[in-house]
């Protein structure tokens, strides 16, 4: 894979034995997704990060935008003293 | 920061592990932003495990599993995280996250947030981890009831399964 810096790794274990899949993390939406060793897999256009088959072409949205999103209220509260 | 393991298995929840169930399927481990305004940080996941531990079915089937993020905790029991490394200072031995297992009321799932899913055969049992300084954890936002739940559903299998989830505090 070309980039590291948002990889992971799946492992089977059944009956047969052990499976190995590297996975990536969609840099948008947080999801996990396996990839074929040595795969190409989409990037996004604005950030370069790399992006689930959902998330492709769509807005730049980064996975750290979404979490202030949803943090932002709960923040205000906070700041507010409520 | 300090890293826990949350598991529904029987020896950490003290409660009955679910069955697995058809769609929409039991979860077998909660974690969410549940400690109060005051306290609310957030967390990352960065392993979990899954797998069954009942006697397989007699007809061969597959298990679907997932991890999906929650706005609310559904009904389970709760579990206190248990930190890995004891030598870990007092006050950061306690997660900010709230565990909840075996759920006998489904959390409330975000429609088309699913974060994985798998399906494999009842026998198999599978490892997901993060590479070593990679970013690629599952983040759990800093939002009172936000969370990330992992379970599974099965059309044929409907006995036990573990779902062990290693998390750190952000």
């Amino acid at each position: 894979m070309r980039s590291r810096s948002w990889t992971g790794m799946g492992t089977m274990y059944g009956p047969d034995g052990e499976t190995h899949r590297d996975t990536f993390t969609c840099v948008h939406c947080n999801s996990i997704r396996h990839v074929k060793p040595f795969a190409d897999f989409n990037s996004c256009k604005k950030c370069f990060g790399p992006v689930c088959e959902g998330c492709y072409g769509g807005d730049c949205v980064p996975i750290e935008k979404w979490l202030e999103a949803q943090e932002r209220p709960s923040l205000r509260r906070k700041l507010l003293g409520f | 920061m300090a890293q826990y393991n949350t598991s529904n298995q029987a020896l950490m929840a003290g409660a009955t592990q679910q069955n697995m169930a058809a769609t929409p399927g039991k979860t077998g481990v909660n974690l969410s932003a549940a400690t109060g305004a005051a306290t609310l940080r957030r967390a990352k996941i960065y392993e979990f495990n899954v797998g069954i531990d009942g006697a397989p079915n007699s007809t061969d089937c597959s298990v679907t599993w997932f991890a999906r993020r929650s706005t609310a905790i559904g009904t389970g029991t709760t579990v206190t995280p248990i930190y890995l490394d004891p030598g870990d200072a007092v006050g950061t031995s306690t997660s900010a996250m709230a565990g909840t297992v075996n759920h006998t009321a489904e959390p409330t799932y975000t429609a088309s947030q699913v974060l994985w899913s798998l399906g494999a055969n009842q026998r198999a049992s599978y490892r997901w981890v993060v590479d070593p300084g990679s970013n690629g954890v599952l983040i759990i936002p800093a939002v009172n009831l936000s969370g990330i739940g992992i379970g599974g559903f099965s059309a044929t299998y409907a006995s036990t399964f573990i779902v062990d989830v290693m998390h750190q505090d952000m």
